[in-house]
């Protein structure tokens, strides 16, 4: 879980609304936790809107260019410690909000870490995500990132 | 294959977020007024939404005593055969993970065996029958 309509000159605010099913939801976190497994970051930070806002209780970032430089931070640090993390989603709940609002995703997120002797749990965690649309597909307008124990 | 529906993986969904942030109402009204659990994982049969609630309650107390967060993480949904009569037979498998300001560790993984009713209201569990998988899971991993 590293650090969702149609944007308009890259405003999050100027996204339209958005309806999502459960399946396109699902194959979405997919595609968007491979990613981040697999480091590739660009492809990553580009399921986030322009102008996308994620939060952890450790850290808070805004935009691509930031989403992208904590990101990396993480991704490199693991690659140097010879470690391999796979994001496990469950629970997914959807919610329609009002006006303006578009779908709220929430589902559980277990980040698993193997550095090849061990594999251990490194977060149980709660995502709640904000969707929006652009050019019909769907995009992280805001992230907060919920972790137990923490 | 067949397809799990969308309604039931909303509802198990709702279970176990409703279960772990301790909204007991929310998780009762995902059972029958008379749905049977058999939790054999800890030798109970538990007779009836509120006493099924109720039973949630009382593990809730215990895990906040000790300053625990659960997560009940809920994967291989699938159904045993057809839907028939507006009744689904669903398996799933369920990882629950122990999170403490120490650190974050595997506590149980459960088989799960519900019986979920489809039609004629909002879908709700009607029975369920749970057992433990395995042994007992590996050391509580430090927080980096």
């Amino acid at each position: 879980m590293s650090p969702g309509g149609s944007t308009v000159e890259g405003s999050v605010e100027s996204t339209v609304e958005c309806t999502a099913t459960r399946a396109e939801v699902e194959a979405f976190y997919a595609d968007q936790f491979a990613l981040l497994d697999g480091g590739h970051v660009d492809a990553w930070v580009a399921t986030f809107a322009d102008g996308a806002t994620f939060e952890t209780p450790t850290l808070s970032a805004r935009g691509h260019a930031e989403i992208a430089r904590l990101t990396r931070q993480g991704v490199e640090a693991r690659a140097r410690a010879g470690v391999v993390h796979r994001h496990l989603f469950t629970a997914l709940t959807l919610q329609e909000g009002g006006d303006g609002v578009g779908t709220t995703a929430r589902t559980y997120v277990l980040v698993v870490g193997s550095d090849g002797a061990a594999t251990t749990i490194v977060v149980s965690s709660v995502c709640t995500d904000r969707m929006v649309r652009l050019d019909g597909r769907l995009l992280v307008a805001a992230r907060v990132v919920q972790v137990d124990g923490r | 294959m067949t397809v799990v529906p969308d309604q039931v993986r909303e509802l198990l969904a709702v279970q176990c977020q409703a279960i772990d942030r301790g909204d007991f109402k929310e998780y009762g009204r995902t059972f029958a007024v008379d749905a049977v659990f058999d939790n054999r994982a800890a030798g109970a049969v538990l007779t009836g939404r509120e006493q099924i609630g109720a039973s949630a309650v009382r593990h809730a107390a215990a895990r906040r005593a000790q300053g625990a967060v659960l997560r009940h993480y809920m994967f291989g949904t699938g159904l045993a055969g057809p839907v028939r009569d507006g009744i689904a037979e669903v398996t799933s498998t369920t990882l629950i993970v122990c999170s403490t300001a120490a650190g974050v560790a595997p506590l149980a993984v459960l088989s799960c065996r519900d019986r979920i009713a489809l039609a004629d209201g909002p879908p709700r569990v009607l029975h369920r029958l749970v057992d433990v998988v395995g042994p007992p899971p590996g050391p509580t991993a430090p927080r980096a």
